[in-house]
């Protein structure tokens, strides 16, 4: 077989963007042992192929015309552009914000790099994964990634504990996960396309239903849902922050969209049962993530349990099913981006200063670092829901979509609990904003001008935080064309509008026959709908 | 040009607060609040008073996904309102000293709530007003907080938790109006007729959270509890604009959104509103009595008049409609006064007491101007005629008397008690012998004196002229009766008298 014919199987430009990061880490890996003044430029080149692979991906939105790779196991359709895009850009955020704090704690940056990368690979390819191989692959690649990233910090004992915790908990998870795995490549008949085993998958029994559970627990394990989030505290506080900023944005969007391709292609079979676990798994996660994050008193710990809390709101997008509640969560990933990663990159300014993330210690800093101040609060009021801000209309949207759908104890719940975290986010901007020059903490008292914008690794930590501080505060007002791209992103992806359209269909005709027929005639009904 | 109304404070508010060394907030800021004034009384002349309708309409596509678009009108509820906003803002931003702490970040939030209750009070888009309703949480927690008294913190969040959950309950009523009466948007434009076509139970259970909702805003008695706190807590600047702003906020809702979206589920539920009202109006003068502080006083003094506006809408008679809308008005201006007037003595007596306070009447070492504006804001509180509450509140019980006889007496014997507070909190703080060994007591300014010489003269004006309040409104709340009418023919047990155009111009213009 020539090269030509070999690229028509293969078809290999679907994963262009994935190719450029590739090289780029290839390039950094090599950089870095060429000599001591090439490595300074490992963050640029990291960043240039992050965004390289942005572009292409931008570039593929309207240009890819065949989007399955390698003998479908890969999809490129938008949903998995959109969601790799924001992989990536949460890659590249990452990126500005951590190499001053690497620099400061006099850890050198370029395994880092390197590892940072491979896991956004994983991310990506998980995110487009359609073969049970692949997603597997994708998978691992991302959590061994992350297992070394939270312990990167080596001489750390607490990163050391969240790194081994991380692997403990993380390698059940994967084992769990890949019997789930098992489960459905013996129950087709030996397939490991995700289409085909849908195909073949019995039309019930309690084999199809314990496979459904154990995918979920591995997958709700990446998405930190509650009851499956025990780690993400300990992890997240004990991790190098700007890990901590990887894990709960690119890490979980991966882990979202997994679930989205996961769940909808294989399992529309027990399309009632794994949609009533994920909306069990939303209200817990909704409320133990924001009424826990209430009692934090460390800034990361709060954050942590707030990115729980925020999983759940996405989650319920999930579960509503509907064209709108996946738009919609697909909009909240990409406005979480920015507002978890601006809250991220002022926690890291403020620790490199003072040395310190307890919340307590914020207070009073309004006087010496106004930036800081305005950017934290834009961000938290944000992640509260506070408009005009970019947070409010994701959560609008999710919140509208669910009582379209009719979810109206969801919805209520999910207000609920954002009030709730309006409160916990607000005590935070007390503490920077409303204390008097008199009540200011120590470390605020004392707060170092250096290191200034100048200082080596500064300015990106500056371009990052000043960008998702700009995006958080206009792109609530001018969402219109987000709000467009995560419509087109559900709309023209022809698994997911397959999906909704059936039980839009289903439904219709459980209706009609609940008005022809007695309630018990009704279960005979749905072979004829699967196909 | 209603956009100018929100815009202008707005990108004010950006300037003030982020234009390098900016020394002079203070008269930068009066100089947009002056601004915004003229704009909106500008807008009384553009403004058409014989029709009932929205009118200068502003209409730009938002967000289709989610039914939000930039809908924006006026009509003769709302420009009274607008009105009260523009210059209670020019009133506090007069009121407040330019050596404030943190001067710039207090006059930017202040600006930004102006602009923010301008575009609540225009907003013609469900979740626009959300949106506005919302957005005025967090300035409004920073000024408490801040620019507050003692227990300011607990104060502040007070306010933040009970206003959040009057959003988190208003949006819930307007994603099941919008739902079920399966329009595709927020738009409000009133389509009666879909939500008449919502069981009337459902619409009695919307009906309940709106007025769970704006009954916190506004506060009605049992929803009331953060009031006193947080009026007593907060700078008598931030109060007024408290009282006299954002109070009317849940009433302008409890008209726009309760009465005119859900007229059948409002006349179902008007005689629970009208004893609620009257428990209100009862439990705030009765507790006023009892109070040792004049600011509380005043705070609980709120609650009563606020009852009067629910007792009014509760009866939706053409006068008591008007009566409504004069007593929002009024209200505000007479809560003002009372406040400034308080926060005046606090900071030249030092206290707010009443068994410490005496004999400020004394011309020579007492604050004697002071006093007699608060005298006279006193009266106009208490109903005294002449005065523009008294306008007001004779229009509620003489509008709501046919449909509610007993509540409506009940109210009035409560109008009795409001005098006998006010009696107390004047003859103590008033008159009386100056105690001379501690009456040194630094003068007032004729600055310090303008904003309620300005408020007390309007409140004079209006009770002598009162058809320039309330023509402006009468078509608007006669639109509103007749769809009450129309909508609740039979089963509804209120009768509803219709005055005829006549009477009510006889009763406002003698």
């Amino acid at each position: 077989m020539d090269f030509a014919n070999l690229n028509v199987v293969l078809n290999a430009g679907v994963i262009l963007p994935e190719s450029i990061i590739v090289v780029s880490l290839l390039i950094a890996l090599v950089a870095d042992l060429v000599s001591v003044k090439t490595s300074k430029w490992l963050p640029a080149i990291a960043i240039s192929g992050l965004l390289g692979a942005v572009t292409v991906l931008i570039w593929q939105w309207t240009n890819l015309t065949e989007p399955l790779a390698f003998v479908e196991s890969f999809n490129g359709d938008k949903l998995s552009i959109i969601f790799r895009a924001t992989i990536a850009l949460s890659s590249v955020l990452t990126i500005l914000i951590s190499e001053r704090y690497f620099l400061q704690s006099g850890i050198a940056i370029s395994e880092y790099i390197t590892i940072l990368l491979s896991a956004t690979l994983g991310g990506m390819f998980l995110a487009g994964a359609d073969d049970l191989v692949m997603v597997f692959v994708a998978l691992e690649t991302l959590s061994i990634s992350s297992y070394l990233l939270s312990g990167y910090a080596k001489r750390d004992p607490r990163s050391n504990e969240a790194a081994l915790k991380y692997l403990l908990i993380g390698a059940s998870s994967s084992a769990v996960f890949l019997y789930g795995m098992s489960l459905l490549y013996g129950l087709s008949g030996g397939y490991t396309n995700l289409h085909a085993i849908a195909s073949r998958l019995p039309l019930g029994g309690l084999s199809l239903i314990v496979a459904m559970v154990f995918v979920i627990a591995g997958i709700s394990f990446k998405l930190s849902a509650v009851p499956f989030h025990q780690w993400t505290p300990d992890v997240y506080e004990g991790s190098p922050t700007p890990v901590v900023a990887f894990l709960s944005i690119g890490s979980k969007v991966a882990g979202f969209a997994l679930a989205i391709r996961f769940m909808v292609t294989v399992f529309p079979m027990v399309y009632e049962q794994w949609h009533y676990v994920f909306v069990v798994l939303a209200i817990f996660s909704m409320i133990l993530g924001n009424v826990v994050a209430i009692a934090q008193t460390s800034m990361k710990r709060m954050l942590a349990y707030s990115s729980i809390g925020q999983a759940g709101f996405v989650i319920l997008g999930m579960a509503i099913g509907t064209e709108a509640g996946y738009a919609s969560m697909v909009f909240y990933m990409l406005v979480y981006l920015f507002m978890n990663m601006g809250a991220f990159g002022c926690v890291i300014l403020f620790s490199l200063k003072t040395g310190t993330d307890q919340i307590s210690e914020y207070s009073g800093l309004y006087q010496k670092d106004p930036l800081l101040t305005l950017c934290l609060s834009v961000c938290l009021l944000s992640l509260g829901g506070i408009p005009p801000l970019a947070g409010f209309f994701g959560k609008i949207y999710i919140f509208w979509a669910g009582w379209q759908a009719q979810a109206y104890g969801l919805v209520i719940l999910a207000l609920a609990m954002s009030v709730v975290s309006i409160y916990y986010y607000i005590r935070v901007v007390k503490m920077m904003v409303v204390k008097e020059p008199q009540e200011m903490s120590d470390s605020v008292k004392n707060y170092p001008i250096n290191p200034t914008w100048t200082a080596d690794g500064m300015k990106p930590l500056q371009v990052a935080i000043v960008v998702t501080l700009v995006f958080t505060g206009v792109a609530g007002i001018a969402s219109n064309p987000i709000f467009t791209l995560a419509n087109q992103s559900v709309h023209d992806t022809p698994f997911l509008s397959a999906s909704i359209q059936n039980q839009a269909l289903k439904v219709e005709l459980l209706k009609q026959l609940a008005d022809q027929e007695p309630v018990s005639q009704l279960p005979a009904l749905e072979p004829t709908i699967q196909e | 040009m209603l956009s100018i109304l929100i815009w202008l404070p707005l990108i004010g508010a950006i300037f003030v607060g982020f234009y390098p060394n900016l020394t002079a907030a203070r008269t930068a800021a009066l100089a947009i609040a002056s601004a915004t004034l003229l704009i909106t009384l500008s807008l009384f002349f553009k403004f058409d008073p014989t029709t009932s309708g929205m009118q200068m309409e502003e209409y730009l596509p938002w967000i289709n996904e989610i039914g939000l678009s930039y809908r924006l009108g006026v009509d003769g509820l709302s420009l009274p309102l607008l009105a009260l906003n523009s210059f209670l803002t020019w009133i506090v931003i007069y009121g407040s000293k330019a050596d404030i702490q943190r001067s710039r970040l207090y006059y930017a939030l202040i600006l930004v709530v102006s602009s923010v209750v301008a575009g609540a009070f225009v907003a013609q888009n469900l979740l626009l007003f959300i949106l506005f309703y919302e957005l005025e949480l967090i300035p409004i927690y920073l000024m408490i907080a801040i620019w507050g008294g003692e227990k300011r913190t607990y104060a502040a969040m007070k306010f933040l938790i009970y206003t959040a959950i009057s959003g988190l309950l208003i949006l819930l009523g307007f994603f099941a109006i919008t739902w079920l009466s399966g329009s595709s948007g927020f738009d409000y434009n009133i389509n009666l007729e879909a939500i008449a076509s919502i069981p009337l139970p459902t619409q009695v259970i919307i009906l309940t959270v709106l007025l769970i909702g704006f009954g916190i805003k506004t506060p009605l008695v049992p929803l009331h509890t953060w009031l006193p706190d947080v009026y007593v807590e907060a700078s008598p600047s931030v109060a007024i604009l408290l009282g006299g702003v954002l109070a009317k906020l849940g009433t302008y809702g409890l008209v726009r959104f309760c009465l005119q979206l859900l007229p059948d589920a409002w006349s179902q539920l008007s005689p629970v509103l009208g004893i609620i009202a009257t428990i209100s109006v009862l439990y705030g003068a009765l507790t006023a009595i009892a109070q040792t502080d004049i600011k509380r006083m005043v705070a609980y003094s709120s609650i009563g008049h606020m009852g009067y506006v629910l007792l009014a809408c509760a009866a939706g008679t053409k006068l008591s409609l008007i009566g409504a809308v004069g007593q929002m008005v009024s209200h505000g201006l007479i809560l003002a006064a009372l406040f400034y007037l308080v926060g005046v003595i606090e900071t030249k007596v030092g206290t707010r007491d009443l068994n410490a306070l005496n004999g400020l009447l004394n011309p020579i070492r007492g604050l004697p101007l002071t006093s007699t504006l608060l005298i006279i804001g006193g009266m106009a509180s208490a109903g005294i005629p002449g005065l523009v509450g008294f306008i007001a509140e004779f229009l509620v019980f003489q509008g709501s008397f046919t449909v509610f006889p007993i509540l409506t007496l009940l109210c009035i014997i409560a109008s009795g008690l409001t005098a006998v507070y006010f009696v107390i909190l004047l003859n103590r703080t008033c008159f009386g012998k100056l105690d001379n060994a501690t009456a040194y007591y630094p003068k007032v300014t004729w600055t310090e004196h303008t904003p309620a010489l300005i408020l007390v003269a309007l409140i004079f004006f209006l009770g002598i002229q009162p058809s320039w309040l309330l023509r402006w409104s009468e078509p608007t709340t006669n639109a509103m009766v007749a769809s009450l009418m129309i909508d609740a023919p039979s089963n509804s047990k209120i009768i509803v008298l219709s005055y005829p155009e006549a009477k009510v111009n006889q009763v406002l213009l003698p």
